[in-house]
């Protein structure tokens, strides 16, 4: 969250992607830097010990959303 | 030599004097850190020029908040950065009487700043101690930038100060309990001490400093750390008002980079800070050394273990039930302050094997695990006692993950005791430690996928006790002891790491002044 | 009497900054994809990667890490992705 929101603050849209655990922190984190509101997008927990068919499963679940992030207004 | 002829002059540059040119931006945090030290250079043994790649503005601003005593120049057009050509910043020339360079300190480096003022006769400018971390790389050269990304710089400009506003006073009302009050808003779970106008005074004076100092920035939050906020959060731990000595060494070395306690304080393992005391502080403030000595058994111990922690929850905002993500915590995290029983420790004391004077007070820090507990009351033979510790060390971080982990080996008196005895020095232990803390081979296997096996190939294997094992520890600077505790019962412990070395966190030792 | 108290949390304040304005499109950009380093975090960023050039039509995705996901990025990697049209960070968990 705060390397994302540090490339926001030199004029590069940005999102960070984090497990669902991760939720509450990288709000936290967020609001403390000055962009309350602004999220993470969160796939499901956990990652480590999943299969790489799994963990791509869990990129697909996302990436239209990432997407929507990086062009939407 | 390289003869440095420039077609650009610089500004304010006398000949047949030695010059210091410096090259920086003024939004570039490793030249926001370094250029102050240069301050310290004595005038007649060297010019000193800063050359700002900066505009006018930015770089008033500069030499304001980070009160540069040397003449600072704009580089117009960039015209001599070009001409250097450095291709970072800050980078520092060292030009001889006759314009030759000597050499050249790029980014920040604490070694290179003293070696460069001894080459000039001056004593070091940067010493061990200041929270600034060994070496720190710079930011791309402006004159290297793409023309475009000029813009986005008014936005990025941060500047540390290095004082900031007093703090709030909040008013309670009548019927509000200020205990209560206190420990809803701003405790630890328990009830703490309100930090009353008149109390934190007496804290702050006695610190020496005025009240507004920022000491650090504690992660994750960096909130500024000020001497009027410390002391405060001292006040409701309960400390003496004398233990500001130790406490304001300790946030800079919670704060050193390399402790890394942003890492500490967000990850999802049991790590805690571990503080260590070491020196006649100890018996000045009272800090315990004998039996119970993790316990709730000494003020000096818990208050300043307690206002650490309170330090990092409210200024740092790492609230445990919020941003500190630890799956099971750590006991500690209330207060983890132990001190060495340096009266019954037969060998050299911890600090002193940390690179300190014995009669100089010190505090350590360790991003630790809580002790587990080693029984040995019946071996007799002090290398029996370290092996027995040494199946305690190899559980540490997890059973089969080698190389990473550390540890500190808590040795308490009737263990040290009889492994002195035994004619062993502290180093012959520590490398009996490393050598005999070994994981059999046969307990990995490739398709369980557990912890620790896939690294396997880069594990040293060695023999222990006549098993092939891989090698626990990376070297036996991995493994330190502290010897503390009481007199009776033959009770070590082992204390495992979080995630060491650059990438994770690195214990740190700072002096405490005298009184 | 009423008691009065020195405030002992953070009161540095944080200005709220602008966020930049987003993309109309990925097409023909430059995406940085910044690698946590957590296991696993790269084949996600892989199979990100894929599908942000096939279907996306990105032109360009610059893959790049951070030494480790306990501390923020070094200067050097914000400087590589300094020149990126937007970029995707993981993954954390």
């Amino acid at each position: 969250m705060h390397d994302t929101i540090n490339l926001e603050n030199l004029g590069i849209p940005a999102v960070p992607v984090a497990t669902a655990e991760f939720t509450s922190p990288a709000r936290i984190q967020a609001s403390a830097l000055g962009r309350a509101g602004f999220d993470a997008i969160y796939v499901q927990h956990p990652i480590q010990d999943q299969t790489p068919q799994q963990i791509a499963a869990r990129a697909d679940a996302v990436v239209e959303e990432i997407v929507r992030r990086l062009t939407a207004s | 030599m390289q003869q440095l002829e420039k077609a650009t002059a610089v500004p304010g540059l006398q000949p047949g004097k030695k010059a210091l040119l410096v090259f920086f931006e003024t939004d570039c945090p490793t030249c926001q850190l370094a250029l102050p030290y240069l301050n310290a250079l004595k005038k007649d043994s060297v010019q000193v020029i800063g050359l700002s790649q900066d505009d006018e503005a930015a770089t008033r601003e500069f030499v304001k908040q980070l009160r540069i005593a040397y003449p600072v120049e704009l580089d117009r057009g960039l015209k001599i950065s070009r001409e250097y050509n450095p291709q970072s910043v800050p980078t520092i020339y060292l030009l001889d009487e006759n314009g030759q360079l000597q050499s050249t300190l790029v980014g920040f480096d604490r070694q290179g700043l003293n070696e460069l003022a001894a080459a000039l006769g001056n004593a070091p400018i940067a010493p061990a101690d200041d929270g600034a971390p060994a070496w720190k790389p710079g930011c791309s050269s402006r004159h290297l930038e793409p023309e475009t990304q000029n813009d986005a710089k008014e936005s990025s400009m941060k500047f540390l100060r290095r004082t900031a506003e007093p703090a709030t006073r909040i008013t309670l009302r009548d019927e509000e309990d200020p205990f209560e009050y206190c420990q809803k808003q701003f405790g630890d779970a328990l009830p703490v001490v309100p930090p009353t106008v008149e109390k934190v005074a007496a804290m702050v004076k006695a610190s020496g400093l005025a009240a507004e100092t920022v000491i650090a920035r504690v992660p994750p939050f960096y909130g500024e750390a000020t001497v009027e906020k410390i002391a405060a959060n001292a006040v409701m731990a309960g400390c003496v008002p004398e233990m500001m000595r130790v406490l304001l060494p300790l946030l800079r070395a919670a704060c050193d980079e390399r402790f890394n306690i942003h890492g500490v304080q967000a990850t999802t393992h049991f790590a805690a800070p571990l503080v260590m005391i070491n020196g006649p502080v100890r018996q000045e403030l009272g800090f315990w050394s004998k039996q119970n000595v993790f316990s709730n058994v000494a003020r000096a111990n818990s208050s300043l273990g307690r206002a650490f922690q309170l330090i990092l929850l409210n200024i740092g905002g790492g609230r445990p039930d919020g941003i500190d993500m630890s799956a099971l915590g750590n006991p500690g995290k209330f207060s983890f302050c132990i001190a060495e029983n340096e009266e019954e420790n037969p060998w050299e004391p911890f600090h002193v094997t940390r690179g300190l004077k014995r009669e100089q007070s010190a505090v350590s820090l360790f991003a630790a695990e809580p002790p587990r507990g080693v029984s040995e009351h019946t071996a007799p033979a002090g290398k029996t006692v370290l092996e027995t510790i040494s199946f305690a060390l190899a559980t540490v971080w997890s059973y089969r993950t080698c190389l990473m982990p550390e540890a500190i080996v808590i040795l308490c008196p009737e263990h040290v005791k009889t492994i002195h005895r035994d004619g062993i020095t502290k180093e012959q232990a520590r490398q009996f430690l490393f050598e005999n803390t070994g994981i059999p081979v046969r307990h990995y296997s490739k398709e369980e996928r557990a912890e620790g096996t896939q690294l396997a190939a880069n594990y040293k294997e060695i023999t222990v006790r006549g098993e092939p094992c891989y090698q626990k520890f990376r070297s036996p600077e991995a493994i330190s002891i502290f010897v503390t505790g009481g007199t009776a019962g033959k009770f070590s412990a082992v204390v495992g790491s979080w995630s060491t070395g650059a990438t994770g966190s690195q214990m740190v030792t700072y002096p405490i002044p005298e009184k | 009497m009423a008691v009065t108290i020195v405030h002992p949390g953070n009161e540095s304040v944080v200005k709220a900054a602008t966020p930049p304005a987003r993309l109309a499109s990925l097409a023909g950009k430059k995406i940085g994809l910044l690698d946590i380093s957590k296991p696993g975090g790269s084949i996600f960023l892989d199979r990100l990667e894929e599908i942000l050039r096939t279907k996306y039509g990105a032109a360009e995705v610059l893959r790049t890490k951070k030494p480790t996901f306990s501390k923020n990025a070094p200067p050097q990697i914000i400087e590589q992705l300094r020149g990126m049209d937007a970029v995707v960070e993981g993954l954390a968990d």
